[in-house]
């Protein structure tokens, strides 16, 4: 990069007269202090390399040490209005009475070994321990219900996993429903079907 | 020229600050939405490399994100100046006790926010640009130049429902980046405890509004079911194709900006899984990215199901960086898991124990041996059942026992062994059954091949036996089904085994065992045989097959051709197949092994009377033999052609193979059946009246017996007449014959061609001879 600059220096006092020349001058002494900052700032910036953490990094070539772009610092920004939102929203004090959710049937599966139905599922907007979780099957009017407890989870609460043993079940499709209740919170996931191999 | 040259400056200004501008350029590669794969956020192995960054590096990218602190802006939110910066943040962090399994504890200190993300990521092995980019997206904090104290409180968003405060028990910036690491150990180290799992259908919702539905996700890996876990939301299209604004009302943005920033600003999350320098080695990355393992063969590659990764090539300089002392072996552990497996042809099988280990020839105590290899890796093979006692390898069943694999010479023998009933692991690769072979494992009678000798045994009682070559083998066994035995140490040292010879003994008899039936001798033999009184092992054996009496109904037909009776303890060779066929049923013809011939010796031809002999010193002589032993021999082509009328062949033997007691004078006449005949020309024999014979006819008639008598044509007519074959003829009387002197004579008395019979002047001397007519 340096020599391209001295490249274009000879060019333009070709190309110019004295005070120009003069004036060239002074734009290329800028540059090249512009040149020898950056450098220097990219020094500073260069991790050091001689404690013994370091030597246990790996290099590390796809680091983008770049300051935040706008859109980063926008993002920090909105979360905070985000935050007072949230805590407006706090100060307003908690819902009266029983709050309606929907928990989310969120895995199923057979066991490889025993073929047990093994079902998890969660509810999002509640963070609570001691609810109770109710699975329901249902195929050809056979049903089977099954219940655990509801413990919070890193931000929701989440039903102990459902375990069917494959002596209750019988082939096919069934049609299963999670139910959630609590002191605080009720409410019935959609119907999920499931096939029982 | 001002403007050309105000023009001039400013495209040098252009030039130049895009010159000092590049080297900093951060993404290569705009990020795009559709790039995002809702199964495979994040690899494990990016997701759990603790060593990605150490305290340095992170400090110097928060610097770098955050050049300039807004310590003193105006208030907001609630909170006043001064704010601290992520980069500038300090703590006294608690100590934290150890948590088996998930993370090594932590030290309590004043520790700086680089400090506590790089010692939370080495204690709980999650990879600390995982916890720098989950602190930007729960609260903004690495790019936020003014960040309020509430972000800290809850700077992993652990805790924090959705519309609803965040629980108190875990405020605080450390409390938050260790609980969110320990969590995220949580989800990989057991699974089956939370909402999604890798390797299953999950039905995953797009947003906390429960009207804007679910969708179905296989999820690839434990890093993303742990993303999910901890933000159980999807992106939706809308908030895919904004990557770097908002969506729409059922956008969710956790996983996607955990997603964006990542690439942003640590690149790919996608992990390397081979490596190579400028050397032809390719290198498997293990679990601690600071380790990478040789792979010396393709075979073990194989064994891994690697052979379709790319390999990434790498600069010499950062292989050297890299702890590469240790090659790849079949062994290796997953992430968290403590269990050794056993890798073959892509499945891995657990080994329960060190002892278990070793019996399979293998050493798990030694970390150089055994690979810690990242989910990247691990994940796509099939886990099989724990490691067992039994291996089946090259269609062999083989018991396990102290770093040896035992050979069933028969696998269908297992329900025999101690190790009835139990589980067969199925080795496909050499290198996992290169145990040295133990002693073979046989328990009924069994016939194997030592494949290492080429040696055959049978197995009975415990005992071996062998044989003196494969012809005695044959006799012994039909070959049906003889195992073959590569692995056991009788391929390097032979079993103590005992010679079968040809034949057995079993109380007073004594037979061979042939191929497919056991031949019972009819008298003793001096062949070597084995008594089934001391090897009663033998018993079965030598019973299973259909017993042949032999004896002098029998002819014994051995493989080169040699047809033998036996008479006497001897066998006596059939001199001719006419002589075959004359003496002997179709179905007496009984094949026999060459083996037989030990069981005595060979004596001379057995002929039988009637026939006729050509020795071969006799010049062209030939004689008929007669039931005494003795050769007669015949004067003319008359007599042999009488004679050829009953067999029509002739034995060529010399005199030295032929049983004779000496040579006779053949007379056209002999004795059968007590009575005696008179031998004519065309092989009929007339028989002669005993009356007319004197005692001298037993020296003259030949006695012929045995089969021989019912191929004579007897011709019944009654004898009126002798005639010489020197003319003279004779009147039979009845009690004498007597000559007649005419032609006349012989006419008027009623000879004639029906009534006389021709005979040899020979003959004379067995009559009595009255006075001429």
């Amino acid at each position: 990069m340096i020599r391209f600059i001295v490249v274009m220096a000879v060019w333009m006092k070709k190309k110019a007269t004295p005070s120009k020349r003069r004036l060239w001058g002074a734009i290329i002494l800028i540059a090249l202090l512009l040149v020898a900052a950056v450098l220097a700032w990219s020094m500073l910036m260069k991790p050091a390399a001689n404690t013994d953490q370091d030597k246990k990094a790996l290099p590390s070539p796809t680091v983008n040490y770049n300051p935040a772009t706008e859109q980063e610092k926008a993002d920090s920004e909105q979360h905070k209005k985000e935050l007072e939102q949230k805590a407006k929203q706090e100060q307003a004090g908690p819902q009266l009475g029983v709050k309606s959710v929907i928990p989310i049937i969120s895995s199923w599966g057979q066991a490889p070994d025993q073929k047990d139905l093994e079902v998890a599922a969660f509810i999002p907007g509640s963070y609570e321990d001691g609810g109770t979780c109710t699975l329901t099957l249902v195929k050809a009017g056979a049903v089977i219900t099954k219940t655990t407890a509801g413990h919070k989870d890193v931000n929701r609460t989440s039903c102990a996993r459902f375990i069917v043993p494959y002596g209750e079940l019988t082939t096919g499709t069934w049609e299963a429903t999670v139910g959630y209740g609590s002191a605080t919170a009720k409410g019935t996931s959609a119907k999920q079907q499931m096939e029982v191999r | 020229m001002r403007v050309r040259l105000r023009l001039r400056l400013a495209v040098l200004a252009v030039v130049a600050a895009t010159l000092v501008a590049m080297p900093f350029s951060g993404t290569t590669q705009a990020l795009s939405g559709s790039q995002f794969q809702p199964g495979r956020i994040i690899d494990d192995a990016i997701f759990f490399n603790s060593g990605a960054m150490n305290t340095a590096t992170i400090q110097a990218f928060l610097n770098a994100k955050v050049p300039v602190c807004d310590t003193n802006h105006a208030p907001g939110g609630g909170f006043s100046a001064p704010f601290i910066c992520l980069k500038d943040f300090r703590q006294d962090t608690p100590a934290r006790d150890v948590s088996p399994g998930l993370c090594n504890g932590f030290g309590a200190g004043n520790k700086s926010a680089a400090q506590i993300i790089f010692e939370v990521a080495q204690s709980c092995g999650v990879n600390p640009q995982v916890l720098i980019v989950l602190l930007q997206k729960e609260q903004g904090l690495v790019t936020d130049t003014w960040p309020w104290p509430t972000q800290y409180r809850s700077a992993t968003g652990y805790g924090c429902p959705d519309g609803s405060p965040c629980d108190a028990e875990f405020y605080g910036f450390f409390n938050q980046v260790y609980s969110a690491a320990k969590q995220y150990k949580r989800y990989a180290m057991n699974p089956n405890n939370y909402n999604y799992r890798a390797g299953f259908n999950n039905n995953i919702p797009w947003h906390p509004n429960g009207a804007c539905g679910t969708s179905n996700v296989f999820i690839d890996n434990k890093a993303t079911a742990g993303l999910y876990n901890y933000t159980p939301y999807r992106p939706n299209d809308a908030a895919l194709n904004n990557l770097y604004s908002t969506g729409d009302g059922c956008s969710s943005y956790g996983n996607r900006n955990f997603w964006r920033y990542f690439n942003d600003w640590f690149g790919t999350t996608f992990g390397t899984v081979l490596i190579k320098g400028s050397g032809p080695t390719v290198f498997v990355r293990g679990s601690n990215s600071s380790v990478a393992y040789g792979i010396p063969s393709g075979e073990i590659m194989r064994n891994y199901r690697l052979g379709g990764i790319p390999v990434t090539g790498v600069s010499d300089s950062y292989l050297s960086t890299l702890n590469t002392s240790s090659m790849l072996t079949t062994l290796y552990k997953r992430p968290l898991d403590q269990t050794v497996f056993l890798a073959d042809s892509g499945t891995g099988y657990g080994i329960p124990s060190g002892a278990q280990c070793t019996k399979w020839g293998r050493t798990c105590s030694i970390p150089s041996l055994i690979a810690d290899l990242p989910y990247a890796v691990t994940d796509p093979m099939t886990v099989g059942p724990p490691l067992g006692n039994l291996m089946m390898f090259d269609n062999t069943l083989f018991a396990l026992e102290s770093g040896a694999k035992r050979p069933f010479i028969d696998r269908n023998e297992q329900p025999l062994s101690p190790w009835a009933g139990q589980g067969i692991i199925t080795i496909i690769s050499p290198v996992n059954a290169a145990q040295s072979g133990g002693q073979a494992l046989i328990y009924d009678r069994k016939f194997l091949k030592v494949m290492g000798t080429g040696s055959i045994y049978y197995h009975s009682g415990g005992s071996y036996f062998t044989f003196s070559g494969f012809e005695n083998f044959k006799n012994w066994w039909d070959g049906s089904v003889v195992m073959s035995d590569k692995y056991s140490t009788f391929n390097s040292s032979p079993p103590a085994a005992t010679i079968l010879p040809g034949f057995a003994t079993t109380g007073s008899e004594t037979s061979m065992v042939g191929s497919k039936n056991r031949l019972v001798l009819p008298g003793s033999t001096t062949a070597p045989s084995i008594n089934t009184t001391t090897y009663p092992q033998l018993t079965n054996l030598i019973q299973s097959k259909p017993v042949v009496t032999v004896n002098d109904t029998k002819a014994l037909a051995f493989p080169n051709g040699a047809i033998v009776t036996v008479r006497g303890n001897t066998f006596r060779p059939i001199p001719t197949l006419a002589d075959l066929r004359l003496l002997f049923a179709a179905d007496s013809v009984i094949p026999v092994p060459m083996a037989f011939l030990e069981a005595y010796p060979v004596g001379k031809l057995f002929v039988t009377s009637g026939r006729v002999v050509k020795p071969n010193e006799a010049g062209g002589s030939m004689y008929l033999y007669g039931s005494d032993n003795y050769l007669w021999a015949l004067g003319n082509l008359g007599e042999l052609s009488s004679s050829l009328a009953w067999t029509n062949s002739v034995i060529n033997a010399p005199f030295n193979v032929i049983e004779h007691q000496g040579i006779k004078i053949f007379a056209s006449m002999m004795k059968m059946n007590g009575n005696y005949y008179a031998v004519q020309p065309n092989g009929a024999v007339r028989q002669l009246a005993g009356t007319l014979l004197s005692a001298n006819k037993d020296n003259i008639a030949m006695p012929v017996t045995d089969v021989i008598t019912s191929k004579v044509a007897n011709d019944t007519r009654p004898v009126g007449f002798i005639r010489l074959d020197n003319g003279t003829i004779f009147k039979v009387e009845s009690s004498s014959i007597r000559p007649i002197g005419a032609l006349s004579t012989y006419f008027s008395l009623g000879g004639n061609g029906a009534n006389t019979i021709h005979m040899s002047v020979k003959a004379v001397s067995a009559f009595n001879v009255g006075s001429p007519l």
